[in-house]
């Protein structure tokens, strides 16, 4: 038999096993579709306008003219679309009956209020239909406006000190005028400090990429298992009562790790499409973790024989693939941005095969860092052949050679 | 039928399972662990590396604004050690502060002085950039205010410096203005407690009686399912039978978590547990019909319980936009049980989901049993 039909008869035997391998493949479909149904109106609105907004400013002062600027910025980038209304009641009917996301209230004398030393609130109504994403807006715009209320409290800082050292009604003035001029101008503009147009940087989905890249790797994983019942079940039953040629064995071994890479890659080809469907992943993304996906592949197939080949009952070796998973899963979810960790579980973490293939799926949807990415790749490869020699050795061990 | 003979086997069977009573043992841990650490507050964070290219200052006082930000450690490094530290997944981001940054911000410029480089490793990464922005626009700010002041004549170092020790307690107050997020049509109360152990345990026991339930999946000549309706066994007995020790052990593993939880109405709580998790025996019944053998199962199992137990809003709340997922979720048990957690109305509502999984479940079984005789 040559190197081809071992790998060919083995995918047969794996597909042909029961329904098993296909519900392995197929079963990522229905995580992905109800982690985008979770999601449904961030993702849907993806490509599109990002938010509608309707404005009311009853403060014809600056604080009115900041937020009219920051939104009207972003709203020539066609992130947002404003609606000006004339009274209060029509914006927060406007949310209410779901026809815009948000809605934003500048109260009367909300500057005055600012310069004066008073506590002023800018309202900001939003749709529970979008509050996912109404929040994030909010989030990065609250978080602005607080650092633009200190700010002025800086300014009068200055000003007290000024004051103090004589300086005259009308140039405290100047200073005062000039500080929040200043403070204006540097919040118009603020994402030029990192040579971006803007205020603020829409699309803080990461979270939503995480979650993905999670649910990626975990549906690979998953679909490993056939491969560790099927492992477990050659050794017990068919291997250990023949007598099998060391080179032969070595054969249905590679054929093993390659129909079981074979079966996991399909898992990632099925779920591409719905990742598409759902979070608009383009073409590009897909071919640039195509090396990643191959070695994760790989990897995790060559885990799964391992797995396989340590349990004497499939079911043990289930068992163990389903703690190890889980242990896996979790790690990566809850840990991974832990730093007080003992050396010992970081490190674990760091050369994760599991960690690896998140941080490659996350990471080219968002943010490529080319050395991030290598590394990711070495753990990989590395894991594959730790696993496949490793592997090896019990497979051997456990067989009647 | 001996039906007191099976519950005995059956029993011995679950508590001699280690592999499947590991899965209630580690749920009961992770649920009193969520129960007791939940209102903990989480004093690590993420590892950012600064390398400070700066040759003035303003980039060390950037480092030390920074330093005081929660949910981030900030590590000031050498730029190849910064990306070492990258790439081997020992920091998420990198905040490189340009070599011409003090000389900008003195001159009132701000353009291109800080490049950020990050990974998407964490959930809490989505407000990094936002706070090194403000971070830089709260060092430019004194910087623009101290050149005010030391134009002033007359000002001293003195002056200066009392200025700089005033803005360190500002940028930790309240600012003069700020945002109230309103929901539309009513802001909804947020929960004071979210009872997550609780919840949690309730998804992950249904986990496990999905889990150890493979004498439902065989339908095989030696199946259980297939002796016992030879012999003319009713399925229904065989069941409640059947499933009497599993829900026993996961009804004395809720004990523990219900105490650490701090419920205030740990009776109804638990009332509402009993009736879930035979609600959930019922759906596992389905779960492992239709699987048909435990190589399918442990791949059905985790699917099927997250997608019921996220549907029923205990794996997390469900997004306020999704009212039609909360009326139709009122099939599945976790949504009576959720109700119940959170004082509103179950009793009725969850023995009528109760009966209507049981029916399915056991016609079901009765199906799957009636095909596999003909084969």
């Amino acid at each position: 038999m040559n190197p081809f039909s071992f790998v060919l008869y083995d995918i047969k035997r794996l597909f042909g096993h029961g329904k098993t391998a296909f519900i392995a493949m197929l079963s990522p479909i229905p995580v992905l579709l109800l982690f985008g149904l979770f999601f449904a109106p961030l993702l849907l609105d993806r490509g599109e306008t990002f938010y509608s907004i309707a404005t009311l400013n009853d403060d014809n002062s600056k604080i009115g003219y900041l937020m009219n600027l920051i939104i009207g910025y972003e709203n020539t980038t066609g992130n947002i679309t404003i609606y000006p209304v004339k009274e209060k009641e029509t914006g927060i009917k406007l949310v209410d009956e779901g026809k815009v996301a948000i809605f934003i209230y500048v109260p009367p004398k909300t500057y005055f209020d600012t310069m004066t030393g008073s506590k002023a609130v800018v309202e900001y109504y939003y749709s529970p239909t979008h509050s996912f994403d109404a929040l994030l807006l909010y989030n990065g715009l609250n978080s602005a406006i607080s650092v633009f209320g200190q700010g002025v409290c800086i300014v009068n800082e200055g000003i007290e000190i000024a004051q103090r050292l004589g300086v005259s009604d009308e140039e405290i003035i100047t200073i005062w005028n000039a500080g929040i001029e200043d403070l204006f101008e540097i919040f118009f503009h603020r994402g030029r400090i990192i040579g971006k147009n803007g205020m603020f940087n829409f699309g803080y989905d990461y979270h939503l990429r995480l979650f993905l890249a999670l649910l990626c790797a975990t549906c690979a994983y998953l679909s490993s298992f056939p491969v560790i019942y099927l492992t477990s079940l050659d050794l017990s039953e068919t291997f250990s009562q023949k007598s099998i040629p060391s080179g032969k064995l070595f054969g249905f071994y590679v054929a093993r790790i390659i129909s079981g890479a074979v079966l996991n890659f399909c898992s990632f080809m099925v779920m591409y499409p719905v990742a598409r469907v759902i979070r608009n992943l383009k073409i590009k993304f897909a071919l640039s973790v195509i090396p990643g996906i191959i070695l994760t592949s790989l990897a995790f197939s060559a885990l799964g024989v391992l797995i396989g080949s340590l349990f004497k009952r499939g079911q043990s070796a289930l068992w163990a693939g389903l703690y190890f998973g889980a242990a896996s899963v979790s790690a990566v979810a809850f840990l991974s941005d832990k730093t007080g960790l003992p050396k010992i579980i970081s490190f674990m973490m760091r050369i994760s095969p599991f960690r690896a293939s998140v941080s490659i799926i996350s990471n080219a949807m968002f943010n490529f860092v080319a050395e991030r990415y290598v590394f990711d790749l070495f753990v990989l490869f590395g894991s594959f052949v730790i696993f496949s020699v490793v592997g090896f050795l019990i497979y051997r061990k456990r067989s009647a050679v | 039928m001996n039906y007191l003979a099976l519950l005995k086997g059956r029993t011995r069977a679950l508590l001699t399972d280690f592999s499947s009573l590991a899965v209630i043992i580690i749920a009961m841990a992770v649920s009193i662990y969520i129960s007791v650490y939940s209102g903990v507050e989480n004093t690590e964070g993420i590892m950012i590396e600064i390398v400070n290219n700066d040759t003035g200052m303003c980039g060390e006082r950037l480092a030390e604004i920074l330093s005081k930000e929660k949910d981030y450690i900030f590590e000031v490094t050498t730029h190849d050690e910064a990306i070492n530290n990258l790439a081997f997944d020992k920091a998420q981001g990198i905040i490189e502060i340009k070599p011409d940054f003090s000389d900008k911000i003195k001159a009132g410029e701000y353009e291109s002085i800080i490049k950020i480089t990050m990974t998407a490793d964490s959930y809490k990464m989505k407000t990094f950039q936002e706070i090194v922005l403000n971070d830089v626009v709260k060092v430019w700010a004194e910087e623009l205010i101290k050149n005010r002041i030391s134009e002033v004549e007359g000002a001293s170092q003195a002056d200066l410096d009392e200025f700089m020790e005033n803005t360190k307690n500002t940028w930790s107050e309240e600012g003069m203005l700020s945002i109230d997020a309103i929901m539309a049509k009513g802001e909804e109360p947020e929960k004071e407690e979210t009872f997550y152990g609780i919840r949690w345990y309730a998804a992950l026991a249904m986990f496990y009686l999905c889990i150890s339930g493979t004498w439902m999946c065989s339908y095989s000549s030696t199946g259980l399912l297939r002796r016992v309706t030879g012999k003319g066994g009713k399925i229904s007995l065989l069941f409640a039978f059947q499933s009497l020790p599993g829900i026993v052990v996961t009804l004395l593993g809720f004990i523990p978590v219900l105490i650490s939880s701090g419920h205030p109405n740990p009776l109804k709580v638990f009332v509402s547990f009993m009736i879930y998790i035979c609600s959930s025996a019922a759906v596992a019944l389905v779960i492992c019909c239709a699987s048909g053998k435990f190589s399918n199962l442990v791949l059905i199992s985790p699917v099927a319980t997250m997608a019921v137990s996220l549907f029923a809003g205990l794996l997390c709340e469900l997004p306020d936009w999704a009212t039609v997922w909360d009326i139709t979720s009122v099939v599945v048990p976790g949504h009576w049980f959720y109700n119940a957690i959170f004082d509103q109305r179950f009793f009725l509502g969850s023995v009528l989901v109760f009966a209507g999984w049981l029916a399915i479940g056991l016609f079901i079984s009765w199906l799957f049993s009636k095909k596999k005789r003909k084969e």
